[in-house]
Formats: structure tokens, C-alpha cells, sequence
């Protein structure tokens, strides 16, 4: 099984050094991403995508100043250690190069590839949400795909009218086929990897809400107890116990969460999954409050007040964020000549091989609320990314290969980093069309953002002037690299399903099915 | 009051104009300011606008992003125009959107390809050429330019060849075109309720497919002339908290595409003749070679020559089974067995199959999912693919409404030889007589079509059906098949040896490699036409 990461180093640049890291990633760019000699990116056998990313001195939503800094983002295949030891392996020198201008690198007799990667392993910054387009396909599975895929096509395309050399029968096409894919040696390596996998992480995913049902139904079963004065009363009306109950439930949940590997692996650190748990919480203690609150259930002060306060707290909580936005003055982005220009700058690298990039970074609205209210979407984005997407698809969108939000900066701005098919125009039309309601969520807790209604409403559907924000506060990308520049995921996933069909036992009908994908 | 303010609206975004079949482009440039301004004062009179038909001639303009400056108005005005309007079609970040790359580049076009080099666009349309001429006469030569103060954009050379109207309404490669065309809300004329669309869409000052107003440009209440303008809706003004631009300069206006695209005839036909002759062992020839071909292209263009969808009408154009029916027609209404029930249901059935011809009513959703019918890389596909972009049908249906265009696209340049007909049929011996040979080069005049859109948002609309849909080899999950009429099949670094054309037959799909480009950009703009107030405004606006 392949897992795919992701990584994120952000550093500090030292003061007046900003220029020449800028010149040594153009030369990068300028001698050929795939191969120069500072950083030969086709070297890196796992990884997927790369790119540098100067942000530089701002001030954020307090008017505060932010010093410039460097950021790495890779998706990679396998372990972390491996990843920065490849990365090591592969370009220790260029990267040194790169590195040196940033605060707290090592000083010019310290620079082993063991510093570097220290350095690095130092600097990574955790992410809030994370998106694989197509979870469990590496770098290597996807390349010998696609290999096989078009040596497919060719001996088709060679073969005209295979239905006139073995008949029109698909599934004696089909065998045709196997028999002369495997006279090519290059593809002798057929082996389909396990596909429990997926199916797995999505179960993990059930299993986590349903414990929270159950516990929720626990609640509601406890409270009937209570009130009934079963033998167990003494022992519930401690609020105490309660407490423990609900730890208990939780552990539980974190327990299945962490024992499927896919999900450890990709986590941001455990504390983002546990916060899944108190989201869920209020749930179980408001089958509870309204069982207790039933008519002709006698009044049991010490569980009342408990089993209240959470609805009582989302309700201020949902109220706090309407009032903000009403109060909000909303300030449109204004088309200046500043943001012309940086348009022109950003579209200059756009659309010159089947994917692009986005790099998109915003300063959070002051205060603690939105901050909190940030984190706890970003949460729930990456666990909704993680057990229920489709294959090869978020929310219908089935081109993103692969995405990441972080918030830097000490909780001061949020940053996303995103590869995707097509142009950049499609993506954000996406974004309006089919997920506006979670990316809403998201961006309605940063500045600029659209007019928005009880967090997740209006904001990104007012078309126009939501691509306007996301153009405003792209930010250059002055590095970027994507392995398969000539595979959308579209190909990928598609690759995979004649893959696996070509080694599968096919009858009639799925025979001509498959005939259908290529 | 109505729904569209048709009074200001210029009548060719809401109408095709098809009683004029004369029709003359010209691109014109503005060289003496003062004049122009003048003679645009005059000419706001002269505007069709959208209440009516026109009789006899009509009169259009629309301007580009430099025109608009040149005239006068103001810097600070232009920020709300569409940003690929305010750069221009011939830019190469916009050359990549369009597939305008290589040796399709703004820098080989014959006009529009040099920064500033168009200013406004005059749109003639007469019944006759004689009326025509007369119109022509008005706006061209040295005396015109004296008075109007501007001046054909290619004078020294061949002037924009002129619109004609092809037999059969037919574009040059034969077949029927102008079919398909959103409705707009607000107007009689809407067709099936999945086709009419929000005027926003096509028109500044009205809400869009989103419920929102378009942005749209503003001046100052404060400047000269603003007050033959409209305020802004209030609604779309909420947002602007000071509102320093209270007068509406978009509204009633839509964004103008102009595209003149020549067609290579002889080209395409003799790379559908040779795909054909290259698969069959032996090679066809005669009469079924020619089905062969027709049913090829037909597979590429998405309709038969006469206009029938393919997805309905799989296996020949309209023709054979026509006059299968009337001969049953004929026999049932004879003397011998009349049969007057039987005559009745025949007769039905031949009116709904020539109804086909016009025919925008259906999908592919249901019948025709994988495309074994109407291929999904076919241009009619690509350019509106209905309810079958993804795979809810309901959701497609609600997605495509986002990426409409309104078409006004005349024929330019004489046919090749008599090989249209009125009725609906190609000769394709009459166009390829050297039957199995080499393809002639054309020597004769250029041909080809000047391709006119009308959308209120050129970045969402326009350019998003010719980047995602049409030239994006990766279509709905496609390997390298770019659009097989128009596509770029050079698009971003892929192969570069054609592009392909997936027929999507059973037991297994055909491949047609090799693709070429058969259609050659020649040159265009994008232009802004304004509502008739507007039009008026410009004519006086300040320096």
C-alpha cells in the first residue's frame, strides 16, 4: 500500500537575502524544472508535486508586521523520513544553496545532508485540511498505468479491426489483447495492489460517526435512566461520571481513528482529530438535555444545567458570528492597477501544461471566534476529504489531485495550496458551482471574502467578485513542478479501472464495459 | 415597464437579423478624436435597436478597450470591464486560452494582432447587396474618413471579405449552422425551458445564472454627458459602501467576441477521405466512399450536413429516409391503394424528421451516455455538452447554463464550386472530383466564417467552452482529442503529431489519428457593444 503526504517547511528569510533566493529559483525555472542541477525535481521518484513559495513581508489583520518567508510544499509517496532523505539524496547541494539565505540555517561547515534534512524536519508546519485526489496511487503506480494504458491504444491502433482476428465477441477481444500486451516485456510487472484500502478507510470513517450516535443514543438511554430512578441513578447524577463516559466514548472513537493506517498517516497532529470529538459531544449531551426537560420528569438540577450548556453555547456561537457579519462592513475588491498587474504577472505562468497551481494566502479575521470557527471547518473539510470522498472526486469536483489549507503565522493567516486540471478560470468556477458551501466555511473566516450569511451562506456564489478575492490574494509561485503534466486525474483514474480490468476475470458484459474506457 | 430595456439594446444581441442576408464587418480605427466623437453622436441615431425587426439595413458598432480610451472616457472607468476584455484577444497569455499558439498566433493574424490596432467594429447588415453597397459607401473611403475621423483598419490591404448566407445556412465545410442558440428571458422567442437563459448572462444591468448583477463599468454622476446614462441598480450598488460610481455605462451593453476564422475546405475533407481510405482494406470508393466520409464528419461536427443531430439520427443523414417516406407517402395517397389513415401517420413522420434539421431539443444523458452516437469529442459536444457533463444529469443541466454564448456568426468568401444545395445536401464529388487523388490546393479566394458571440462575462463564458471544452485534449476524461473542427491539437506541450478523434464504436472505439487544423484564425478583437445611451455618451464624453 502507498500513502500519500504531504509536506510543508516554512522559514524565515534572512533580512536582505530575499533577492538572491529569488534568483536561484528562477534559475531553477529558467534551466528546466524536471532537470536543473539545483533542485532536479524528475529525480524524486515519489514525489508528485513541488513547489517554493516566497511570501513576502506583510502585515496581518491587526496591522502587525509578518517577516518574509520561504516555503517547501511536496506530495510525496511513503514516510516522512524517507521523503526529506530522498530529497537530501537527490539535491543536498541546491537546496543548500536555497536554504542559506533563511534564518537558523547552518553555517558554511555544518552543511551535511543530515543538517539539511534535520533543518528541514525542524521547520515543518502542520496543515489544517488535507485532499488526495486519488489516495493510495503513487508515483509509480501512476507512471506504469498510463504505460500501460497507451500500449494498449497502440496495439489497438495497430490492430484496426481486432473484431476481424478474433471475432466481435468483447471478451474474446479482450483476451486478444492480454495475449498480445504480454509479449511486451516493459509491462511485465503486472500486479494489482490490494483495493481494501479504500474501502477500509471509508468504513473507519462509519464507525466514527456511528460511535458518536451511539453515544449520543447512550446519552438519551443514561437520561432515561436518571429519570426513571432505575438503579443506576446515584451513579449518573455525578456529573462526574458523566465526564468519564464521555472521555471513554471518545477514546474509543480516537482509538479506531488511529488504527487505520491510512488516516494516522495522513493526520494532521492527533490533536486536530480529536477535535472532531468535541464537535460531536453536544449532540450526545442534547439527547440528553431533552429527555431530562420531558413532561412528567421530575426536575434533576444537577444534569439539567450540564446537558444545556453546549446548545446554549453553539446557539452564541452562531449568533456572535451573524452579528459579525452584519456588522461587517463589506469591502469589495477594488480593480486597481496594482491588482491588473498582478493578475498578468499570475496568468503569465498559467496554462502551459495540463494542470496548474494555486497558491492562495489571506489574512484571518481578527479575533479569537474566527479563528476557532476556522480550525473547527478546516477539521471537519479533513475529515469529510478523508473517509467520504469519492474516487478521484470532492464534493463533484473531479479534477484536484492534490490540496492543503494551513494556518501560519501563529493562527495569523491561512495558506492553500492547491494542483488541479484545467485552467484556473474552471477551478474556481468549481469552487462557486458545486463546493461553495464548505469553502464558505472556510474563507468566510478571512478577510475580503464575499458577503456572507450564517457562515455558510451567499459568500462564494457571488461569482464575480469571489475569483476577483481569490485573484487578489493569489500569490506567485515562483517554483512549481507536477510529475504528470500530461495525466489529468480524470486519465489516472481511468488508467487504474483498465488496469485492473485488464487483470480481472471479465465476463461478456464487463468485458464490453471495458472495452467502453479506452 | 418590460423586462429588457430593448429601446437601448443594440438589436443584434438579441436578434440574428436572418431576413438581412448581406452582411459587412468593419474593423475601423480611430484617427482623429474630435471627429469621431462627433460622427458617433450622429451615428447613435442611426443604431438598430432590439424592439424591432429591421428592414432593409441595420447598423451596429462596438468598440475595443484602446477605442474606448481613445475616445475619451475615462482611465478610472475602465477597471470594471472584463479583465480579457481590457487586455485583448491578441495577448499570449490569451492566445494560450484560445489556442491562438504557433503559427495560429496573434503575430501571423492579418489584423487585430497588434496592440491598439482596432478601435471599433461597424456591423452592416442589408437585405440585397445593392442596399448593402449604398450602406458600405457611407463609412468607406478617404471622403468618410475626412468627416468621420476614422478609418478602415485594412485599408492598404483587402477589406474584411463580406458575411454572405450559404445555401442551406451552411458554414464552408457543408454543414448547418446557427442552429442552437440559448433563449434569453425576457424575449418571445425562448424554446425548451433548459435553454432559456438569464439575460444577465448575455446582457450587463440584469441579474445572471447566479441571481447577481454583472460587474459593470461606471462613470462618475459628475462627468460630462453622465447624465444620459442610467444609475446603477441599487442592488448591485449595495455593496459599494461610498457608491463613487453612480452612473451605469454597462447596462444594456454585452461583450462582443469577433473571430475571423477561414476554413480549409479542401483540407478537411481530403483528411476525412484519406482516415476513411487508410482503415478500410479494400478501400472504398463511389457512392459508399461518400456515405463513408459524410458519416465521419457528420461524427465530428455532431450533426448531419442538413442539421439533424447524430445522437437522433445515428446512421444517415435525413435525406434517404425522406425519400423513403414519400415514396411510401406517394403510394398511400395513389389512386390504387389509397389509404388515408396510413397517409396521415406518414405524412407526420416525414414532418418530424425534416423538423430534425432545426432540432435543439434533446440531450445525451439518457440515450447516448458514452457517446456511441454523437461521440463526446465531437464539436457539437464539446461546444455544449447538455446535460451530460458530469454524471447527474440534473447538475449538467445546471452547470452548462453558466458557459452560454450567443452566436451571430456570418459565412464569409464564395464556395468553392456548386457543391451546396438549398435542400441540405454536399457533392462531395463536385468538391473532391479527383476521386482518389491528391487534394488541389485552393487557389481560389479565402473562405471561412466571422465568428460572433455576444456573453456578458468573456472569461466564463467564451473563453471557458474554447479552453475547458473545446481545445482541452483532456475533455470529460479524454486522452489527446482536442475539438476535431477547431481544436488546438498542440494544446499544452502535448504530442504534437495531431491531434486524435476518438469515435467511440462497438465492440471497440476508432481511433482517427493525425488530426490537422483545418481552421485558421485570421484575425479579431474583443469589443464591448454598448447599450444606444451609452453609445451617445461616448460620442460626447470629455477629454
Amino acid at each position: 500500500m502507498s500513502v500519500q503526504r504531504a509536506l510543508t517547511v516554512q522559514v524565515r528569510i534572512r533580512p536582505g537575502q530575499e533577492r538572491p533566493l529569488r534568483e536561484i529559483l528562477e534559475l531553477i525555472v529558467d534551466q528546466d524544472v524536471e532537470t536543473n542541477d539545483i533542485c532536479p525535481f524528475k529525480n524524486l521518484v515519489t514525489v508528485h508535486f513541488a513547489r517554493f513559495v516566497i511570501l513576502e513581508k506583510a502585515k496581518d489583520a491587526y496591522n502587525r508586521d509578518i517577516p518574509a518567508t520561504l516555503i517547501l510544499s511536496t506530495n510525496y509517496d511513503g514516510s516522512l523520513a524517507r521523503h526529506l532523505e530522498e530529497l537530501a539524496d537527490v539535491a543536498a547541494g541546491g537546496l543548500n544553496e536555497v536554504f542559506r539565505h533563511c534564518v537558523g540555517y547552518p553555517g558554511p561547515g555544518r552543511r551535511t545532508a543530515a543538517n539539511l534534512v534535520n533543518f528541514l524536519h525542524r521547520h515543518r508546519i502542520p496543515y489544517g485540511a488535507f485532499y488526495v485526489g486519488l489516495a493510495g496511487r503513487s508515483v509509480e503506480m501512476v507512471d506504469r498505468d498510463d504505460e500501460l494504458q497507451s500500449n494498449i491504444q497502440s496495439v489497438l491502433d495497430r490492430d484496426r479491426r481486432p473484431e476481424t482476428s478474433v471475432g466481435k465477441e468483447p471478451h474474446r477481444i479482450v483476451e486478444g489483447l492480454r495475449a498480445s500486451l504480454n509479449d511486451i516485456p516493459a509491462i511485465a510487472w503486472f500486479n494489482e495492489e490490494p483495493t481494501w484500502v479504500a474501502r477500509l478507510t471509508s468504513a473507519a470513517g462509519w464507525v466514527v460517526i456511528l460511535a458518536a450516535l451511539l453515544s449520543g443514543l447512550g446519552g438519551v438511554g443514561g437520561a432515561v435512566l436518571y429519570a426513571t430512578e432505575s438503579p443506576w441513578y446515584p451513579w449518573l447524577s455525578d456529573p462526574q461520571h458523566w465526564l468519564h463516559l464521555i472521555a471513554g466514548c471518545s477514546l474509543a472513537m480516537a482509538g479506531v481513528v488511529i488504527w487505520v493506517p491510512q488516516f494516522i498517516a495522513l493526520a494532521p497532529p492527533l490533536v486536530g482529530t480529536l477535535l472532531v470529538l468535541p464537535i460531536l459531544t453536544p449532540f450526545i449531551l442534547l439527547g440528553t438535555a431533552v429527555v431530562a426537560i420531558l413532561p412528567g420528569v421530575e426536575y434533576r438540577g444537577s444534569l439539567l444545567p450540564f446537558a444545556i450548556a453546549p446548545v446554549v453555547l453553539i446557539a452564541l456561537w452562531l449568533v456572535a458570528i451573524r452579528v459579525e457579519e452584519l456588522l461587517d462592513k463589506q469591502t469589495p475588491v477594488p480593480v486597481d492597477e496594482e491588482l491588473i498587474r498582478s493578475i498578468r504577472d499570475l496568468t503569465r505562468s498559467e496554462d502551459h501544461v495540463v494542470q496548474n497551481q494555486l497558491t492562495h494566502l489571506v489574512n484571518i479575521k481578527k479575533g479569537q471566534l474566527r479563528l476557532i470557527t476556522l480550525f473547527t471547518f478546516l477539521t471537519v473539510i479533513n475529515f469529510v476529504a478523508r473517509f467520504f470522498q469519492r474516487d478521484g472526486a470532492l464534493g463533484g469536483i473531479s479534477t484536484i489531485h492534490f490540496a492543503r489549507w494551513c494556518i501560519i503565522d501563529g493562527g495569523r493567516r491561512l495558506i492553500f495550496f492547491s494542483n488541479f486540471d484545467g485552467s484556473w478560470e474552471e477551478y474556481l468556477g468549481d469552487f462557486v458551482d458545486r463546493a461553495s458551501w464548505g469553502l464558505t466555511g472556510i474563507w468566510s473566516n478571512t478577510v475580503n471574502f464575499p458577503k456572507t450569511r450564517w457562515l455558510v451562506l451567499d459568500g462564494a456564489t457571488d461569482e464575480q467578485r469571489f475569483k476577483l478575492w481569490g485573484r487578489k490574494h493569489q500569490v506567485p509561485t515562483p517554483v512549481w513542478y507536477s510529475r504528470r503534466k500530461r495525466l489529468t486525474l480524470r486519465n489516472i483514474v481511468r488508467n487504474r479501472a483498465i488496469r485492473r480490468g485488464l487483470f480481472a476475470s471479465l465476463g461478456r458484459k464487463q468485458s464490453r464495459e471495458w472495452l467502453r474506457r479506452l | 415597464m418590460a423586462y429588457l430595456e430593448l429601446e437601448d439594446i443594440q438589436g443584434i444581441i438579441v436578434r440574428g437579423y436572418g431576413n438581412l442576408p448581406e452582411a459587412c464587418f468593419m474593423p475601423l480605427i480611430i484617427t482623429d478624436k474630435v471627429k469621431a466623437r462627433a460622427w458617433l453622436g450622429g451615428l447613435a441615431a442611426d443604431l438598430c435597436d432590439g424592439l424591432a425587426r429591421p428592414e432593409g439595413t441595420a447598423v451596429n458598432v462596438a468598440f475595443t478597450a484602446p477605442g474606448l480610451l481613445r475616445l475619451g472616457l475615462d482611465k478610472s472607468a475602465m477597471a470594471n470591464f472584463s479583465e480579457p476584455f481590457r487586455e485583448g484577444m491578441a495577448t499570449k497569455r490569451r492566445g494560450r486560452i484560445l489556442g491562438d499558439t504557433g503559427e495560429y498566433a496573434a503575430d501571423k493574424w492579418l489584423w487585430g494582432g497588434d496592440k491598439d490596432s482596432v478601435h471599433l467594429l461597424l456591423l452592416l447588415y442589408a437585405a440585397d447587396s445593392v442596399e448593402l453597397d449604398g450602406l458600405i459607401a457611407r463609412f468607406r473611403g478617404h471622403e468618410a474618413e475626412l468627416q468621420h475621423g476614422v478609418s478602415e483598419v485594412l485599408l492598404g490591404s483587402d477589406p474584411l471579405p463580406r458575411g454572405v448566407t450559404l445555401p442551406g445556412r451552411k458554414e464552408h465545410f457543408g454543414f448547418r449552422d446557427g442552429i442552437s442558440q440559448p433563449g434569453i428571458v425576457g424575449m418571445k422567442k425562448g424554446g425548451p425551458p433548459a435553454n432559456v437563459i438569464a439575460a444577465g448572462e448575455f446582457l450587463l444591468g440584469y441579474t445572471n445564472e447566479y441571481q447577481k448583477y454583472p460587474i459593470s463599468p461606471s462613470v462618475a454622476a459628475a462627468s460630462q454627458g453622465a447624465d444620459v446614462l442610467p444609475s446603477v441598480p441599487t442592488a448591485q450598488g449595495e455593496d459599494g459602501s461610498t457608491e463613487p460610481w453612480p452612473r451605469d455605462l454597462g447596462r444594456n451593453g454585452s461583450y462582443l467576441v469577433f473571430r475571423q476564422l477561414e476554413q480549409d475546405v479542401q483540407a478537411f475533407w481530403g483528411h476525412i477521405r484519406d482516415s476513411i481510405q487508410s482503415r478500410d482494406e479494400p478501400p472504398l470508393a463511389g457512392v459508399e466512399l461518400e456515405n463513408g466520409m459524410t458519416k465521419l464528419a457528420a461524427k465530428m461536427v455532431g450533426r448531419w450536413p442538413s442539421g439533424a443531430p447524430i445522437t437522433k439520427l445515428p446512421d444517415q443523414d435525413v435525406f434517404g429516409r425522406i425519400q423513403y417516406l414519400e415514396g411510401l407517402l406517394a403510394d398511400a395517397e395513389g389512386e390504387a391503394y389509397a389509404d388515408e389513415e396510413r397517409a396521415k401517420t406518414l405524412r407526420r413522420e416525414l414532418e418530424s424528421i425534416k423538423r430534425l434539421v432545426d432540432d435543439d431539443d434533446f440531450g445525451y444523458f439518457e440515450n447516448d451516455t458514452y457517446g456511441a452516437q454523437c461521440p463526446v469529442g465531437s464539436h457539437l459536444r464539446r461546444s455544449n455538452p447538455r446535460d451530460s457533463l458530469t454524471d447527474s444529469q440534473d447538475e449538467s443541466l445546471r452547470l452548462t447554463r453558466h458557459h452560454r454564448i450567443i452566436r451571430r456568426g456570418r459565412a464569409y468568401g464564395a464556395t468553392s464550386s456548386d457543391w451546396l444545395s438549398d435542400d441540405g445536401k454536399i457533392a462531395l464529388s463536385k468538391l473532391l472530383p479527383s476521386d482518389g487523388g491528391a487534394v488541389e490546393a485552393a487557389a481560389e479566394s479565402p473562405r471561412g466564417v466571422h465568428f460572433l458571440a455576444f456573453n456578458a462575462d468573456i472569461g466564463r463564458q467564451f473563453e471557458f467552452i474554447q479552453d475547458t471544452w473545446i481545445n482541452d485534449p483532456k475533455f470529460l476524461g479524454l486522452y489527446a482529442d482536442a475539438d476535431p473542427i477547431v481544436g488546438d491539437h498542440s494544446f499544452k506541450g502535448l504530442p504534437k503529431e495531431g491531434g486524435i478523434f476518438t469515435e467511440h464504436s462497438q465492440p471497440v472505439r476508432k481511433h482517427h489519428p493525425g488530426l490537422k487544423r483545418f481552421v485558421r484564425m485570421r484575425g479579431g478583437a474583443y469589443f464591448f457593444m454598448p447599450g444606444i445611451r451609452a453609445v451617445r455618451y461616448l460620442a460626447q464624453s470629455a477629454e
